[in-house]
C-alpha cells in the first residue's frame, strides 16, 4: 500500500488525467465517509508501544492498530463501548489501566476507483482527512491523501503507479500514520509529547547550543501540556507543565551570566508567576489525592469527609479558573516564545564544550548536598529537610539537562537521586498536609462546634504525622549511602571532562 | 561491436528544422526520480527533442517506470551494455535467488529482468545499438560506449588518433556517447565529442545528475554543453531499500 500527500490543486479531475496519462483506465467504485476519535494516555503509552486506538464515532466500534504497517491488531464493535475481551486485555497491557484521553478527532471522506492497465488492477482512493484538536471547534487541519493498493500483480503495479505519480506530479510520500499527520498539521505534539529530535542534546555540542536546547525543551513541554491542563483532562498534564516551569527556573539559575541579564530577570518573573498559579492547583491535587487515600484509614464520618472534600474542591475550582485564564492569556504564550529562543550573552564560556560545563554544574550541585550530608540525618530539622529536597531537585535537574551527554553512568545516578528526592517529597507532602489541615480547622466557619468535623481532622492529622515519621525514618536509613553515591557522581562527571579554566561564565 | 547489440541496426532519424536544441540523456540506470528531474530541466531549457544514450535500466529501483515513460513519450534511445545484460540474464525467479544468494553481481540484472513485463522487455529488446540523427543538417552519431561497442569508453583524455580509431573512418559532425558517467564535451580529431555523463548515477564527485544539450543550426558548428540538475537521491535510496534491489552497483 502506498500513500501520497496531495496539494490543494490535485483533485479528482487531475487524478483521472494523471491515471490516463500513465496508461490506466479508472472506473469509480464508490464513496465512503467516517469519523474517529484517536485516544491515548497522557504519557502516550500506546504511542510508545507502537499502537493506535481509535473509536468510530458513529458505529461505536474500536480499533487497535499496530502503527507502521497499518494492520489492525484487534477490533471490537458495539454501540455501547465498554471494552472487553482480547482488545481490553491488550490495551490494559499497554496502558497499565491509565486513563485514555482523546488525542485528536478525525473525519475521512473517500472516493475510490479501480484503475486497470499494464495487465493489472490497482485500487485508487482519494481521501480527505480533517483533524480537530479535542476541545477546539475552530482549530482544524486537512490532509488529502492518495492511497494506492492492490492484490497479487496489482500490489506491484500500485507501487509502480505510486512512484510514477509521485515523481511526475511532485507528490510527497505520506510519512507515518493518520494520527501523526493530523497532529503535525494541527501543530500538536505526538501523544506523550516526546521531545523532538532537534531539541535533543548532542554529545559534542558547545554550551551555547546545549543551553538553547535546555530552554527550548522546557518551552516545548510547557506548550505541549497547556491544552491538557486547560481542559483539566488528567492531573498529569498540569504536573508536567509545572515540572517544565521548574526546570526552566533551575536552568536560569544554572545559566546565570550566560543569558542576557534583563531578559533573564523577565523570564524569572514570568516563570514565577505561572509557577505560582500551577503550584496552587497542583498542591490541592496532591492534597486531595492524599485525603482520598487517608480518609478510610482515619475512619472519618461521611458528612465530615464530604464537608472537607467539598471545601477543597471549591478552592481547587477557583485556583483552576485563575490558571485557565492565565494559560489563555498572551502573557503565557509570550513566555513560551521567550523560552524557545533565549538571548545568550557574549560569554566565552558558551563556546566551551557543553560536557565540561555540565560536569562542573553537576559537581557543584552535588557538593552542596554533600556539605549537608556530613551531618547525621536525625539532626536535620523539617526546614532543613525541605531545603535539602530543593538541593536534590536542583542536582537532579542539572543531571537531567546533560543526561545524554554523560550517558548511562549519570542516568543511573539520576535514578538514585529520584529515590532520595521522592522520599523527601513524600515527607514534605505529609508536613504540608498537616499544616493545611490545621489551617482548615481554623478557617471553616462553625468547625469548632462540630465534633464530627474536629474528630475527622484530628484523625487525619494523626495519619499525616505517622506518614511523616515513616518517610523520615526511610530517609535516615538511606542517608548513610548518600555520601558514597555523591562522590561517585562527582568523580564520573568531573574526571577528564573539566578543563582548568574557561568554565565559569564571564 | 560487442554482443547482441551488433545485431540491432543503426536507426536513422531526420529532424529537418532550421535550428534545434536536443537533450541527450544517458545512463539513467532505472532511476525514475532522476529521469523526471532531467526531463523537467531539459524542458525548462527549451529543448525541442530528447534522445536517450543507453543504460536505461540496471542497478536502480524503477526499471518499469523508466521504460514506460520513455515508451509513452516516444523518446528515441540506443541500447546500453546493461540493457543488453538484463535481457540476457532472463527473468527466472529461481535464477535470481541463486544469484542473490551467491552475492553475484548479476543478481541485480536478474532482479531488473524479473520486474519487466513482456511490453517493457519488447521495448528494451528493440533498441538499436546506434542512432544517426540528421539534426538541422548536422550529422550526429549516438552510441552508448563508442562506435567500437557499448563497453568501450570515451574519456575526456581521449586523443585524436584514438578518436580516429574509434570512429573507424566515419565522419559525423557530433559524436554523442555515455557509459563512463564522466561528462565532457570537446572537439577531437575534428569531431565534436559529447559524453553526457549519467542521469541516474553520477560518479564524478558531483552528486547531481548530468545530461548534455546540443544546439544545431544549418551551416553553423554545433554547440554543446553539460547540464547538472539536482534530484531527490535520498528518495531513490529509500526505494532501493523498500523494493529489495539486491545490490545497487552493477
Amino acid at each position: 500500500m502506498s500513500e501520497l500527500l496531495l496539494g490543494p490543486g490535485f483533485g479528482e479531475a487531475r487524478l483521472l488525467g494523471a491515471l490516463a496519462g500513465a496508461g490506466y483506465d479508472a472506473q469509480p467504485t464508490g464513496r465512503e465517509e467516517g469519523a474517529w476519535s484517536y485516544l491515548d494516555t497522557q504519557e502516550g503509552l500506546l504511542q510508545r508501544s507502537g499502537l493506535r486506538l481509535r473509536a468510530a464515532d458513529q458505529t461505536g466500534s474500536w480499533q487497535l492498530i499496530a502503527s507502521g504497517d497499518g494492520s489492525i491488531a484487534a477490533e471490537q464493535a458495539g454501540s455501547e463501548v465498554p471494552l472487553d475481551g482480547a482488545l481490553a486485555e491488550r490495551l490494559h497491557e499497554a496502558t497499565a489501566g491509565r486513563l485514555l484521553l482523546p488525542v485528536v478527532h478525525a473525519h475521512r471522506r473517500a472516493q475510490s476507483w479501480v484503475a486497470t492497465g499494464h495487465g493489472a488492477a490497482v485500487h485508487v482512493a482519494l481521501e480527505e482527512w480533517s483533524f480537530r484538536a479535542p476541545g477546539s471547534v475552530r482549530k482544524r487541519a486537512r490532509v488529502r491523501v492518495l492511497r494506492l493498493d492492490g492484490e497479487g500483480d496489482g500490489a506491484r503495479e500500485a507501487e509502480i503507479l505510486a512512484t510514477t505519480l509521485r515523481d511526475l506530479h511532485r507528490l510527497r510520500v505520506a510519512a507515518g500514520d493518520h494520527l501523526s499527520a493530523g497532529l503535525r498539521r494541527l501543530g500538536q505534539p505526538q501523544p506523550g509529547a516526546p521531545t523532538p529530535e532537534a531539541l535533543q542534546p548532542a554529545p559534542d555540542e558547545p554550551l551555547a547550543e546545549a543551553v538553547r536546547k535546555i530552554f527550548a525543551r522546557q518551552a516545548f513541554k510547557m506548550a505541549a501540556n497547556a491544552a491538557g491542563t486547560r481542559g483539566d483532562l488528567d492531573p498529569e498534564f498540569l504536573h508536567d507543565l509545572r515540572v517544565a516551569t521548574r526546570r526552566a527556573r533551575a536552568a536560569l539559575r544554572l545559566c546565570r551570566g550566560l543569558i542576557l541579564a534583563r531578559p533573564a530577570r523577565g523570564l524569572q518573573r514570568e516563570l514565577s508567576w505561572i509557577g505560582g498559579l500551577l503550584g496552587e492547583v497542583r498542591d490541592l491535587d496532591v492534597f486531595l489525592a492524599r485525603l482520598s487515600a487517608h480518609l478510610p484509614r482515619a475512619q472519618a464520618g461521611t458528612r465530615a469527609a464530604d464537608r472537607l472534600l467539598g471545601r477543597l474542591l471549591e478552592r481547587r475550582a477557583a485556583a483552576r479558573s485563575r490558571l485557565a485564564a492565565a494559560l489563555d492569556d498572551s502573557r503565557f504564550s509570550a513566555l513560551v516564545s521567550a523560552l524557545e529562543a533565549v538571548p545568550l550573552s557574549r560569554s566565552r564560556a558558551l563556546r566551551a564544550p557543553a560536557r565540561a560545563a555540565g560536569g562542573r554544574w553537576i559537581a557543584e550541585a552535588a557538593k552542596r548536598i554533600q556539605k549537608v550530608g556530613e551531618r547525621p540525618a536525625a539532626e536535620l530539622t523539617p526546614a532543613e529537610l525541605h531545603g535539602l529536597r530543593i538541593r536534590f531537585k536542583r542536582l537532579r535537574y542539572a543531571c537531567e539537562f546533560f543526561a545524554e551527554t554523560f550517558g548511562e553512568e549519570v542516568q543511573a545516578v539520576i535514578r538514585t537521586l529520584v529515590e532520595f528526592q521522592d522520599t523527601l517529597g513524600r515527607y514534605q507532602d505529609a508536613v504540608v498536609a498537616r499544616a493545611t489541615l490545621e489551617r482548615l480547622a481554623a478557617e471553616v466557619p462553625g468547625a469548632a462546634d462540630d465534633p464530627a468535623w474536629l474528630l475527622a481532622l484530628g484523625a487525619l492529622l494523626q495519619v499525616e504525622r505517622e506518614e511523616a515519621a515513616r518517610e523520615r525514618a526511610a530517609f535516615v536509613a538511606a542517608w548513610t549511602k548518600l555520601p558514597k553515591r555523591l562522590r561517585r557522581l562527582r568523580r564520573s562527571v568531573v574526571a577528564g571532562t573539566v578543563p582548568e579554566s574557561g568554565l565559569v561564565a564571564t | 561491436m560487442t554482443g547482441p547489440a551488433a545485431r540491432r541496426p543503426t536507426r536513422l532519424i531526420r529532424w529537418d528544422h532550421g535550428a534545434m536544441r536536443v537533450a541527450f540523456l544517458s545512463d539513467i540506470h532505472a532511476n525514475f526520480t532522476a529521469l523526471v528531474a532531467a526531463l523537467a530541466s531539459a524542458e525548462r531549457r527549451g529543448c525541442d527533442r530528447v534522445v536517450v544514450v543507453g543504460d536505461v535500466v540496471g542497478g536502480g529501483p524503477h526499471p518499469v517506470e523508466v521504460i514506460r515513460l520513455l515508451a509513452r513519450r516516444r523518446i528515441p534511445a540506443v541500447a546500453g551494455n546493461l540493457d543488453r545484460k538484463v535481457l540476457a540474464v532472463g527473468g527466472d525467479a529461481g535464477r535470481l535467488e541463486e544469484l542473490a544468494a551467491r552475492g553475484r553481481k548479476r543478481a541485480v540484472h536478474a532482479w531488473t529482468a524479473l520486474q519487466l513485463g513482456p511490453t517493457e522487455r519488447a521495448w528494451l529488446g528493440a533498441l538499436p545499438a546506434e542512432l544517426e540523427l540528421d539534426c538541422a543538417g548536422q550529422r550526429v552519431l549516438v552510441v552508448h560506449g563508442s562506435p567500437l561497442g557499448d563497453e568501450d569508453y570515451v574519456f575526456p583524455s581521449v586523443t585524436a588518433p584514438a578518436m580516429r580509431a574509434k570512429l573507424a573512418g566515419r565522419r559525423p559532425a557530433v559524436l554523442v556517447c555515455g557509459h563512463s558517467h564522466v561528462p565532457f564535451t570537446r572537439v577531437v580529431a575534428g569531431v565534436r565529442v559529447v559524453n553526457c555523463g549519467s542521469v541516474g548515477r553520477p560518479v564524478d564527485g558531483d552528486p547531481r545528475g548530468a545530461y548534455a544539450i546540443l544546439d544545431c543550426r544549418a551551416e553553423v558548428a554545433p554547440r554543446a554543453r553539460i547540464v547538472r540538475f539536482p534530484y531527490a537521491a535520498e528518495q531513490v535510496e529509500r526505494d532501493l531499500a523498500s523494493r529489495g534491489v539486491p545490490r545497487a552497483v552493477p
